[in-house]
């Protein structure tokens, strides 16, 4: 059997109320040239025997148990390791894709063989129709200028599995790790900007967005962006650098304040110790933001 | 060849003074997935290229039929006409200086065709929030989504696809300036189900020469608030007494808001038409006027 043109990479920890109906909407794509991947992460409820009961419905469907508990983003990791197609889809075991959604991200990404990877938001990118490809620097604009590209899930994107396993897959903190894993693969690879809403991101209270320490967690991502602003592979001008520094500070300093005014000192605590400014990057950087929407929009200027 | 078959959607281009982005808006409809349409572009006497450009696109596709105005209509009334030369079942508006995505009416047209009960569909460029899409809802909870949740009457006309049945038998638009879209969803949802679609499934151009952007559209939405007054007093409406209690609520509240916003920004003229303009009573002000109470969970399903 020639090998499927994107695996779709499911992950599951004791998801059995959910599961069925995130497999059906991967087996109702309109794009049928795929594998899905199961990856099941020591379970235990009954997630098992609801996937191996589609594995046996449907040979596009792979099961895979994995002997200890990897914890979520490694699992994602090792699921990758068993894609044998070009192309990885992240879906998650208590999301919902729509029918189109497959056939809405292949094609643009095919098409453009300079982009890593494709993204899709919630909601439209604001400024541009879609598919739009930015490069590195374009997508720092955005993010660090303007009004976010970082902050989706691993499943927003296709990525052709080639550029995954060259950025080594996901690093492990938490929560954060898309965020975070966005900001390395998007200095090093072009990405393309797809259209919106392809998949329904169910909000519940079992997630791991709503367990405690989350915030805590994200505390950490203002460290990996001030590190990634002085990385020497930041494609941001010295200029752009100074500007996304006093946005950073001033969304940090915020977030500190806030976390400080609900009372929440051991947060407010965390936050200014894990994001890696200096007293002296605080009195040179805390400024009002400077924000645009149409920043990462332009041509870059010479 | 006069083709006697009937299409089974009818795209409805109302133009004028388009020609910088006519051609992508009408490539954008020629190479849709869904392919069973026609589209009617009716020119609302252009002084431009936009009439020649039109007629240049049907002479290459039989799928397109193109009609002059003997004199300008307005965009809305415009919209109705066009709405009138329509053969098909199904009707779809697409603006001349949009760009619809290639799945767009497949994803409209095939979730219509799966819930004959909604008299439209609509789509905007966020996700609905509250559940997988397509979302039935009666006109109870869409009310509830409008007046006593975030908001689902901000949709332009490109947002829906329509029964044509339904378009006529409500009567086309009324036209009141540029919220006439606005006032229509508020009538048509009181009478028809609606169908929540999903998100971004167009590029809504933004530039100095659309309607939105003339001057005395703050005006005619200034006018917004009244209608929604009356349709809250209408038999028709379709919340109980305690839901149109909180609904005055949230409208008067608003009101107040947007008059303040004005007031804020030195434009004391259309602070003091935006008072006037809603209709609302002294008495009413007095009773009404409290904090909003508004919940993300309105009008979702159980």
């Amino acid at each position: 059997m020639p090998s499927p043109i994107v695996s779709v990479l499911l992950t599951v920890y004791n998801r059995e109320a959910y599961l069925s109906e995130s497999i059906e909407s991967v087996l109702g794509q309109t794009f049928g040239d795929f594998e899905l991947v199961i990856v099941d992460d020591g379970s235990t409820d009954s997630s098992v025997e609801v996937a191996r009961r589609y594995e046996r419905l449907d040979r596009r469907v792979r099961v895979v148990v994995n002997p200890c508990n990897l914890g979520q983003f490694p699992n994602r990791n090792h699921a990758a390791s068993l894609a044998t197609a070009p192309f990885i889809k992240f879906h998650d075991s208590d999301d919902v894709m729509y029918p189109h959604c497959l056939a809405v991200m292949v094609p643009p990404l095919r098409n453009e063989p300079r982009a890593g990877f494709g993204l899709s938001g919630d909601r439209s990118w604001p400024g541009c129709p879609v598919p739009t490809l930015l490069t590195p620097r374009q997508a720092y604009q955005r993010e660090f200028l303007g009004f976010g590209l970082f902050m989706y899930g691993p499943g927003s994107a296709l990525i052709r599995t080639d550029v995954f396993r060259d950025l080594q897959g996901f690093e492990d903190y938490g929560t954060p790790s898309d965020t975070i894993f966005w900001m390395h693969a998007c200095a090093r690879y072009p990405v393309l900007l797809l259209p919106g809403d392809l998949f329904y991101y169910r909000t519940h209270p079992g997630q791991t967005l709503q367990a405690p320490g989350v915030a805590r967690a994200y505390a950490a991502v203002t460290g990996h962006a001030w590190r990634a602003l002085a990385a020497d592979d930041c494609p941001l001008s010295e200029d752009e650098r100074r500007l996304a520094r006093r946005n950073l500070a001033s969304t940090t300093a915020k977030l500190i304040w806030r976390a400080g005014r609900s009372g929440d000192l051991r947060l407010a605590w965390a936050r200014a110790a894990e994001c890696g400014i200096s007293a002296g990057e605080w009195v040179r950087y805390l400024r009002r933001p400077h924000r645009s929407p149409i920043a990462g929009l332009e041509p870059a200027t010479p | 060849m006069i083709d006697t078959t009937r299409p089974l959607v009818s795209v409805l281009m109302t133009a004028y003074n388009r020609e910088a982005f006519l051609p992508a808006a009408i490539e954008s409809v020629l190479s849709q997935w869904w392919t069973d349409f026609e589209l009617v572009i009716v020119d609302d006497r252009s002084s431009d290229r936009t009439l020649d450009i039109a007629r240049e696109y049907a002479r290459r596709d039989q799928r397109i039929r193109v009609h002059a105005n003997e004199r300008n209509l307005g965009d809305y009334a415009n919209r109705n006409h066009a709405a009138s030369l329509a053969r098909g079942e199904l009707l779809k508006f697409q603006d001349s200086d949009d760009i619809m995505y290639p799945h767009c009416l497949t994803v409209m047209v095939g979730a219509l065709q799966a819930e004959p009960r909604a008299g439209f569909g609509l789509s905007r460029s966020r996700a609905w929030p509250g559940g997988p899409v397509p979302m039935f809802l009666t006109p109870r909870q869409a009310y509830q989504r409008e007046f006593l949740g975030f908001g689902m009457f901000m949709c332009g006309p490109a947002g829906a696809m329509f029964r044509t049945e339904v378009f006529r038998e409500l009567g086309g638009f009324e036209d009141f300036g540029a919220p006439s879209d606005a006032i229509f969803w508020m009538r048509a949802c009181a009478r028809y189900p609606v169908l929540l679609l999903p998100a971004d499934l167009f590029y809504y151009r933004e530039h100095p020469g659309q309607t939105l952007r003339s001057p005395n559209v703050a005006r005619q939405y200034a006018k917004v608030p009244a209608h929604m007054w009356r349709a809250l007093a209408d038999p028709a409406c379709p919340l109980d007494d305690r839901e149109r209690a909180v609904a005055r609520r949230n409208v008067t509240f608003n009101t107040a808001k947007s008059a303040w916003r004005a007031a804020r920004h030195r434009d004391f003229g259309l602070a003091w038409h935006r008072v006037v303009a809603s209709e609302i009573t002294p008495a009413e002000w007095l009773r009404y006027l409290k904090p909003p109470r508004r919940s993300v969970l309105a009008g979702v399903s159980p």
